[in-house]
């Protein structure tokens, strides 16, 4: 599963530095492996972002494991 | 299917045992010599831009075979002079060859098996191009494509990449990266390999367990490709050390495994302007996607504005 999904990620790369086709930017991909099936989702920046709107409210690097003590927590990979 | 591929064989020997017997072929060694003693001749590339940037023989005058009916005669206006066609393996010269001699051409041969057995021999292959000649062999597919070439696969050999995490995603990503020939890659990872990683983690070995995951790595791309220099960071990431470190780089890939360092990532890419290439897996569902507000897109905190409180995240 995460081969699959490295692999986007790497071919991501590859065409930003190539400047071709069109990328994820503004587009989220759900790979449902059991399914076997690819969808993606137009997503668009959030005006009340805290961090990319203007004058926004989050203006440097924080404390991230401070905001969200889930270091013992990992995510399954198979 | 199988029926039709032998037929197209078949055909293929019949014309080229024709070919032979009307002795108009000629082998990579006869051309050489005819070179060597610098014998009036015409050596005549068929092959297409992208292929001839892979290399060429010296001295060669360059039309396309679809351009060839056109163009041959203002460029070869002497019909006398022995014409040597060459392609990459020896077939489509051979064709060229006929419609050559059709035109009144008196001395058509056509190399047999091509530029490729020229380089088998061991023959000298001249080139324009910026990149060496294992480079030339290396990238040979990706110089035949039209989105690389090769001004794009210098745009790779040029590019930095940074890799947060040698594990699940990190690794499949470094191995491609690598063997594409992504010039620079970071590899940012505080961990030692372990037993139970290396069912996915697929740049570490069995021998690897106990060393760390930065080390393993390196000497595995070291492995598949030396033209690739990579940097390690065997350390965590942290809010005082990812500035400093993006701003070496082209772009981030995201491998973590936590929200805290994927938070992280997103704000230490906003900060420098690097696109964010994000994956996650969660049992067999993964998603990916590139955020980069700079560009016009979203990012992280857009979808999410905070991660998600303590307990939520499965374990």
């Amino acid at each position: 599963m995460p081969g699959q999904v490295g692999l986007i990620q790497a071919t991501e790369a590859i065409k930003l530095i190539l400047k071709k086709g069109k990328s994820l930017i503004g587009q989220f991909l759900m790979y449902h492996s059991l399914d076997t099936e690819f969808k993606t989702f137009q997503i668009r920046k959030n005006p009340f972002c805290p961090l990319c709107k203007e004058d926004p409210q989050i203006k440097g690097l924080g404390d991230y494991h401070e905001v969200c003590r889930v270091n013992s927590a990992r995510q399954a990979t198979v | 299917m199988k029926k039709a591929l032998k037929t197209i064989r078949a055909f293929k020997d019949w014309f080229l045992i024709k070919a032979m017997k009307e002795g108009s072929e000629i082998s990579v060694e006869d051309t050489h010599q005819l070179i060597e003693r610098k014998e009036p001749m015409v050596l005549l590339d068929i092959r297409e831009k992208e292929e001839i940037a892979l290399g060429y023989i010296e001295g060669a005058t360059f039309i396309p075979q679809g351009l060839l009916e056109q163009q041959v005669e203002a460029l070869l206006p002497d019909k006398n002079i022995p014409v040597v066609v060459y392609c990459a393996g020896g077939i489509r010269s051979l064709s060229a060859a006929k419609l050559l001699r059709d035109k009144g051409y008196a001395q058509v041969f056509s190399m047999a098996k091509g530029i490729n057995r020229w380089k088998e021999a061991g023959y000298e292959i001249a080139s324009d191009s910026e990149l060496t000649p294992d480079q030339l062999t290396r990238y040979s597919r990706h110089l035949l494509l039209k989105e690389v070439g090769v001004e794009g696969q210098i745009q790779l050999l040029k590019a930095k990449v940074l890799l947060v995490g040698a594990g699940g995603l990190g690794c499949p990503a470094g191995l491609y990266l690598a063997a594409a020939g992504v010039g620079t890659l970071g590899i940012i990872d505080s961990d030692k390999v372990d037993l139970s990683n290396l069912q996915r983690q697929i740049l570490h070995s069995t021998h690897d367990v106990g060393k760390p995951k930065t080390e393993s790595a390196k000497d595995t791309i070291g492995l598949i490709n030396p033209d690739v220099k990579v940097i390690t960071y065997q350390e965590r990431l942290t809010s005082e050390n990812a500035i400093e470190i993006f701003r070496d780089y082209d772009i981030i890939i995201d491998g973590s495994d936590n929200f805290p360092t994927k938070y992280l990532v997103n704000d230490a890419a906003f900060f420098t302007g690097k696109p964010y290439i994000y994956g996650g897996v969660f049992q067999f569902e993964g998603q990916a996607s590139v955020f980069f507000p700079k560009e016009g897109g979203p990012c992280l905190r857009c979808l999410f504005p905070e991660p998600p409180p303590p307990g939520l995240v499965p374990s």
